[in-house]
């Protein structure tokens, strides 16, 4: 299916080789390098949190845990958790390709504010720094979720230092959100309205309103607990009559929101890679665009169900059940409309639909066991069990992992202006799917049958299953290594791409490969829905037969 | 500019006339409510401060929508939160 | 744009200035959204614990000086009508009138500051700071301690925002003073503007739930 690229179409000079000093992309205000600058950032992250898991992995093939001390697998999860999330997932999907591709998608020359955009990568480096530090001066032994009073006043580590490092992280995302909600409001090119923009934009637009209205309440809490370690003024302390029930709340009402805006733009990637690869329009386009608004409203109603057996009021259990349930309406929306759009479609299987059909799978069994976990009455057996563990994994990493792995395939050629090696990496995305259920599936298995999170030693008859998960981690270590090493191969050696590898839609295919830096030599004016499949060339045939008749 | 000037000036006047009523309400004897008028006064005042002195009254539709959106999300939290306490059966 | 309005440079990847200024302000309108809420963690804490400890807030609050509440309340709305006025001027560029109205704001945001502070200072000595210093002689006193945690978090994130106002009216004031720019470049005092009403806004809630919760 791919065309051979013409010459001429490839660009010469472009946004990687106009400028070549050191200082022209530390200092650059160009989105698609600070897209890149991101890039190199979180791959360093996710290794960082990667290796903290296989640690955790190892530790765990033996019953009576023998290789750490609690104390250090406290530290390890409490790394993986913090890095994982603040430092790969929440920056993943929206700073690279977001970054990179909204300008492009919508048909403007750069971000509204593109020295904020470097400020903050800045912003983002300098809160992984505090990060980084705790972690080598120590590490944190809290969890990811800084429960308090443990936080603030027991935990013998260094708090304060990672606190501040996910504060400052909380404004690399508020000014991102910030700088994504006017660009799209401000930005787009001439007829680009809102029903025709890509769904990656929609996505990432929802996700930005997270971003902005959900950080900030992280950013307050972690404040408040860092004040009450470091001058004992104890907010949340139960002795004065504080309720550290309130840090659940304030803390879930951003860390909830927050698992959207790691599966939002996830969504976002799907629909472009399923569109792209069924050579279809989207089926019922404006039901998903109601579906990512619907998400990001109803993520912010339901945080109270990871407080079920916290001591919070029946009644409120209830309501966050209750609402919970009803974020799996749009969530199935989007299922369906995925399936409807590869239905009679020319699909062809290329890698970045592997992974689409990938992240359909684990998402859809992530979704459903989270529909058990909304449950009041089951969710207190599985609480703090492996099952939520695998429940919330298969979303993170089978589902936005997998989507961000696609969609960095899809736009590896306009990013690099190179192909990568198909077969290999058809193979890789195998390799993941395989590495990935083989890790996490017998999780749901152990913590049905109730074993605990966070735990370094279980009983014997968990062993089985434990070991199974951990034969599971290279193969998805290999799953990641692959891609990392292919693709960095291929940014220098692969076969040119030309401007559409894919003969794909959208505004960002109109441009070489790799794109000038400004993007549009001139501002495109936009004239067909974002997915018109049936305009392009090889459907006109089609229509031209049927209209003969 | 003088016109603009008196404009400003008025608002300034009804800022401090309503200063004045809400200090002088606080000294009624409503006990655990005596929150309740001086919270309606502040957003009043908020109201007008907004509209005139940060010049929404002028604004496209958006930066009310904008504006709007950040006093709507803290008021989900304060709902949902609130909820909880008061419906606990054991105290607090 | 309006005849009225001053010339202001454009920043790439804008084209027109009324595009620019409208984006602009947008942006300071969604960061003071953030801010809202960033507050409001705070006045939710604020919340739960009134209610949960209501008699000793009440208790509490009889230690605070409504008048010193008062008056900072009546420096702030004024300092908040003289920078209005700054925001007009420079739209206008009348670069002159612009230095002398921040002149004033900014007086007026280090009066605030100072009658604070002096208050923190009283603060110690009576005990009421929380923390292993903390005394208080009442039917709750950690429901009363609760409240003085509140009050100093929540007026020194409010203190913190004044002070950071007060660098960016000095940092723009200087920079237009000095600058061979004939005018003013109305953009950046219109979001400084905006933020600098926003940290009034915040005052005006704190104001109520701190100083009037029980005045004697």
């Amino acid at each position: 299916m791919t065309l051979p690229p013409d010459p001429k179409s490839i660009s010469t000079v472009n946004y990687l080789n106009e400028e070549k000093t050191v200082a022209s992309w530390f200092f650059t205000h160009d989105h698609k390098r600070i897209a890149l600058l991101y890039l190199a950032s979180i791959t360093f992250f996710f290794l960082l949190g990667g290796v903290a898991a296989m640690l955790m992995r190892i530790e765990l093939i033996h019953p009576r845990g023998e290789l750490f001390t609690s104390t250090t697998y406290n530290k390890l999860f409490t790394l993986h958790g913090v890095i994982m999330v603040w430092f790969f997932l929440i920056p993943s999907i929206p700073n690279v390709l977001g970054n990179f591709l909204i300008p492009m998608m919508i048909g403007a020359r750069d971000m509204a504010f593109p020295r904020l955009n470097l400020i903050s990568w800045y912003v983002f480096m300098l809160g992984g720094l505090f990060a980084v530090f705790a972690i080598l001066v120590g590490g944190v032994d809290t969890g990811w979720t800084f429960y308090t009073p443990y936080s603030s006043t027991y935990s013998n580590s260094w708090v304060i230092a990672m606190a501040v490092g996910i504060f400052i992280n909380g404004f690399s995302s508020i000014f991102t959100g910030l700088n994504f909600i006017v660009t799209v409001h401000k930005l787009r090119a001439p007829g680009m309205t809102w029903f025709r923009l890509p769904l990656f934009v929609w996505t990432l637009y929802s996700t930005s309103l997270i971003f902005v209205l959900a950080t900030p309440v992280l950013a307050i809490t972690l404040t408040l607990v860092a004040l009450e370690r470091g001058f004992g003024i104890g907010i949340f302390d139960p002795r004065i009559g504080g309720d550290p029930l309130l840090f659940q709340h304030l803390f879930w009402f951003y860390s909830h929101p927050a698992v959207y805006i790691m599966v939002l733009p996830a969504m976002g990637v799907i629909s472009e890679l399923i569109a792209a690869f069924a050579r279809n329009r989207v089926f019922g386009y404006n039901f998903v665009v109601y579906a990512s608004l619907g998400i990001a409203f109803l993520g912010f109603l339901v945080w109270g169900h990871h407080m079920f057996v916290s001591g919070q009021s029946v009644y409120a259990g209830m309501i966050f059940s209750l609402l919970s349930f009803f974020v799996a309406i749009p969530s199935a929306i989007k299922v369906f409309n995925w399936t409807a759009t590869l239905y009679k479609g020319s699909i062809t299987f290329d890698t970045p639909l592997l992974y689409a059909l990938g992240f359909i799978a684990l998402f859809t069994i992530g979704g459903m066991t989270g529909l058990m976990l909304a449950s009041l009455a089951v969710d207190v057996h599985v609480t703090a069990t492996y099952f939520v563990v695998a429940h919330f994994h298969y979303i993170m990493v089978g589902g936005a992992v997998m989507a961000y792995l696609g969609g960095i395939h899809y736009w590896f050629p306009k990013i690099t202006g190179r192909m990568y090696p198909e077969t290999l990496a058809r193979w890789a995305a195998i390799i993941l799917f395989i590495g990935f259920n083989l890790t996490f599936f017998p999780m749901f298995i152990l913590g049905y049958m109730g074993m605990p999170r966070r735990y370094h030693v279980y009983p014997e008859e968990f062993q089985m299953l434990n070991f199974i998960s951990t034969i599971g981690t290279p193969v998805l270590g290999i799953g990641y290594l692959l891609p990392l090493i292919y693709l960095g191969w291929a940014s220098f050696f692969g076969r040119l791409a030309g401007p559409n590898p894919w003969n794909a839609t959208g505004l960002e295919w109109q441009t070489p490969s790799p794109p000038p830096k400004e993007n549009f030599a001139e501002i495109p004016v936009v004239t067909t829905e974002p997915y018109a499949y049936h305009l392009l060339p090889e459907a006109a045939g089609i229509h031209q037969e049927t209209h003969d008749r | 500019m003088k016109a603009k000037f008196g404009h400003y000036l008025r608002v300034l006047g009804s800022l401090y006339l309503l200063l004045a009523i809400t200090t002088g309400l606080a000294f009624l004897p409503l006990d655990a409510w005596n929150w309740l008028p001086s919270v309606v006064i502040a957003f009043v005042m908020a109201g007008l401060i907004m509209l005139f002195f940060m010049r929404l009254r002028q604004s496209e539709p958006l930066l009310w929508l904008t504006s709007a959106s950040g006093f709507a999300w803290l008021s989900l939290l304060m709902l949902f939160v609130v909820l909880d306490y008061i419906s606990r059966p054991w105290p607090r | 744009m309006t005849a009225e309005a001053a010339a202001e440079p454009l920043n790439f990847p804008f084209k027109e200035a009324a595009h620019q200024r409208e984006s602009a302000l947008f942006g300071m309108w969604i960061f003071l959204a953030t801010e809202v809420l960033f507050f409001g963690g705070m006045f939710t804490a604020y919340t739960v614990y009134r209610y949960s400890h209501w008699q000793a807030f009440q208790e509490a609050a009889r230690h605070q000086e409504w008048y010193l509440g008062c008056l900072n309340t009546l420096v702030l709305l004024t300092s908040g009508f003289t920078m209005a006025l700054a925001v007009e001027c420079a739209r206008r560029g009348n670069r002159g009138w612009l230095l002398g109205l921040l002149t004033i704001t900014w007086v007026l945001g280090a009066a605030f500051l100072g009658i604070e502070g002096y208050e923190y200072h009283s603060k110690f000595g009576e005990h009421l700071v929380p923390g292993s210093g903390f005394h208080f002689d009442g039917t709750d006193p950690g429901g009363s301690e609760l409240f003085f945690v509140l009050y100093f978090t929540m007026t020194g994130m409010h203190m913190f925002h004044m002070f950071v106002g007060l660098m960016l009216i000095l940092f723009f004031g200087v920079w237009t003073r000095f600058s061979p720019r004939e005018t003013a470049m109305p953009n950046r005092f219109e979001v400084l503007g905006l933020y600098w009403a926003f940290v009034d806004i915040v005052w005006l809630f704190l104001y109520p739930l701190f100083y009037l919760v029980h005045p004697r």
